[in-house]
């Protein structure tokens, strides 16, 4: 197929600055006439180019495999890519995972309930919160726990503060792949002040373990509380900065405007959810749709998109930061007084059954499908991973692409490869 | 949609076309489940996909479990329409054949192949029946009799 299969296989293959001999040239080759008067001695061979067998004057025209990743700081995590190309186009892309698979729905079937957050965790290591929150509303459903209001105002708070700072670290290196490189250290800047509220409220900054079946395990503090409160009031600001510093650049839009096009059909048959199936048009959300937590109470809406480029999949995620912004703020003024923990027993037992808890994750919808067989542990474990389906889609979207191009529109869909992998 | 309307609707459909055996029930926690035999599991997808009232458009997750005694594949379902969710769930024996149902659903061709290799089943019908997460020579790591560690690693 490519280049470097042929040269595997054949003996002999010159190499730059080789002189070959012209008989092992005109193997197979039709002469087109300009060699037929003086045919040359010897050929020296151009440098960085190499003989195909079978089709030996038409140097270096053949398409060729290119391998990126899984180390490409491009890729976003661990994700190779096999391409063949033609020069800069690729003719076809094949995606390869697995190099960060740890097994994490089979150490689930070994852990308690109460211990699954933390297997989630490393997962989805980049918006947490939701993923353990989708676990505990699974075991929820099994257990018949009653949440306390308060904590389910909590969760849902410390889902939109991670969901910020999760689209905050996606959006930057949007910008380093399509040439902006100052947006990048602007958008990490935000996203401190996100991590603060969670190291504050969480004692760590990704690997949360805050949600649990029956609650939350820590209260709003009131420095969390002061910090939130103050972004809020230059939030809106901030991000009429980011806004002109990139979606206005002129470079930005010339690199995404029309590019990586997903209609409508597409999203819809290779099951994407989250900004991608919005960005196309689809008004979904679970937080409205199915509403779980207390985001029934909250006034927000679902952003969506027609388009389907990869502008308007950055855009339909920048509109949802000022979503979470306003959730933010009702959750502040309004978070009920009460318990934050429903009391559940150390080791939780639940009846023999099947539950699934949906939330909608940064990158899309999460499903925690969990099998109990009335023992302390879950029989199976299922966790769908909305970046999965998107990568089907990336590799749609390859064929017919420049390189470059690849590269923005495999950045567009959050790839998160701990939660690809598992 | 009410679940006992959707159940009356889905086995009104798959009634009309001609799909035997199957068993439409509101499960707790779970909503409505479809359960089908194994090898019209595509007819079964591909119906409730055209169907006018319906209009399940899309799979939004393909997976299996080990029961100790089978293999269960669950795929559930999303109408928009209706913003509503099934279940359509099948059993399989160890080791058994497995056919794609990305003919109807391609979001089901990346996770199909995950299935395959975790449960030891073997892929038919697919474009490109490779692993997805693991090498080849991996045993089928969510299967029941697959241990966690080997003898090896915890004894040396």
């Amino acid at each position: 197929m490519g280049l470097d299969q042929q040269t595997m296989l054949t003996p002999n293959i010159p190499f730059e600055g080789d002189t070959i001999a012209q008989e092992d040239l005109l193997e197979g080759y039709v002469n087109p006439g300009w060699l037929s008067s003086e045919p040359p001695k010897g050929i020296v061979v151009p440098r960085n180019t190499r003989r195909i067998a079978d089709d030996p004057l038409q140097l270096c025209t053949d398409h060729y495999l290119l391998n990126v990743g899984p180390q490409h700081p491009s890729t976003h995590g661990a994700l190779r890519v096999v391409m063949e190309m033609d020069g800069e186009r690729i003719m076809s892309g094949e995606a390869h995972v697995g190099q960060l698979h740890r097994g994490i729905e089979k150490l689930a079937e070994h852990r308690r309930y109460h211990q699954l957050a933390t297997l989630v965790d490393r997962a989805d290591y980049v918006s947490g919160i939701t993923v353990e929150t989708a676990v505990a509303l699974a075991t929820e459903q099994l257990a018949e726990i009653e949440v306390p209001t308060r904590a389910q105002w909590l969760r849902c708070l410390m889902a939109e503060v991670n969901r910020i700072a999760s689209h905050y670290m996606w959006m930057g290196p949007m910008g380093l792949d399509s040439g902006a490189m100052g947006i990048f250290l602007y958008m990490q800047k935000d996203r401190e002040v996100f991590l603060d509220v969670l190291e504050e409220m969480t004692g760590q900054r990704l690997m949360f373990n805050y949600v649990r079946p029956g609650g939350v395990t820590g209260d709003l503090t009131p420095r969390a509380e002061q910090i939130l409160r103050d972004y809020l009031k230059i939030g809106i600001k901030r991000m009429k900065e980011h806004w002109d510093n990139l979606f206005e650049s002129e470079i930005f839009q010339m690199r995404t405007k029309g590019i990586g096009v997903l209609t409508r059909a597409d999203v819809l048959n290779y099951g994407a959810t989250g900004h991608v199936l919005r960005a196309s048009g689809v008004d979904f959300d679970v937080r409205r749709d199915r509403p779980y937590d207390a985001y029934d109470q909250f006034d927000f809406e679902v952003m969506t998109r027609s388009g389907g480029d990869i502008f308007d999949r950055v855009v339909c995620r920048f509109d949802e930061i000022r979503q979470s912004l306003r959730i933010i703020e009702q959750c502040l003024d309004g978070l009920p007084t009460g318990d934050i923990k429903a009391k559940t027993p150390k080791v939780l037992r639940v009846p023999a059954g099947e539950a699934c808890g949906i939330v909608e994750s940064a990158r899309g919808e999460v499903g925690i499908h969990l099998y109990a067989d009335g023992s302390d542990k879950p029989l199976r474990m299922r966790y769908r991973p909305p970046t999965l389906y998107s990568l089907a889609l990336a590799e749609v979207l390859l064929p017919g692409t420049l390189f470059a191009d690849a590269i923005v529109n495999m950045g567009s869909f959050d790839f998160c490869f701990g939660e690809v992998d598992r | 949609m009410k679940p006992a309307m959707l159940t009356e609707q889905v086995t009104a459909a798959l009634d009309a076309a001609g799909i035997t055996q199957h068993q439409v029930s509101e499960w707790e926690h779970l909503g409505v489940v479809a359960r089908v035999p194994a090898d019209a599991v595509v007819g079964v997808l591909d119906v409730l996909r055209q169907h006018e009232e319906l209009q399940f458009v899309q799979l939004i997750d393909t997976f299996g479990a080990d029961l100790s005694d089978l293999i269960e594949v669950t795929y559930r379902l999303r109408s928009l329409k209706h913003n509503v969710d099934l279940l359509v769930k099948c059993e399989l024996p160890y080791g058994a054949s497995y056919s794609s149902v990305g003919t109807v659903f391609a979001s089901a061709l990346l996770p199909e192949r995950e299935l395959c290799e975790m449960f030891g089943l073997v892929l038919s019908g697919h474009p490109n029946p490779k692993r997805l997460l693991t090498i080849e020579g991996m045993p089928p790591f969510l299967r029941k009799d697959v241990a966690i560690r080997t003898k090896e690693e915890i004894w040396g």
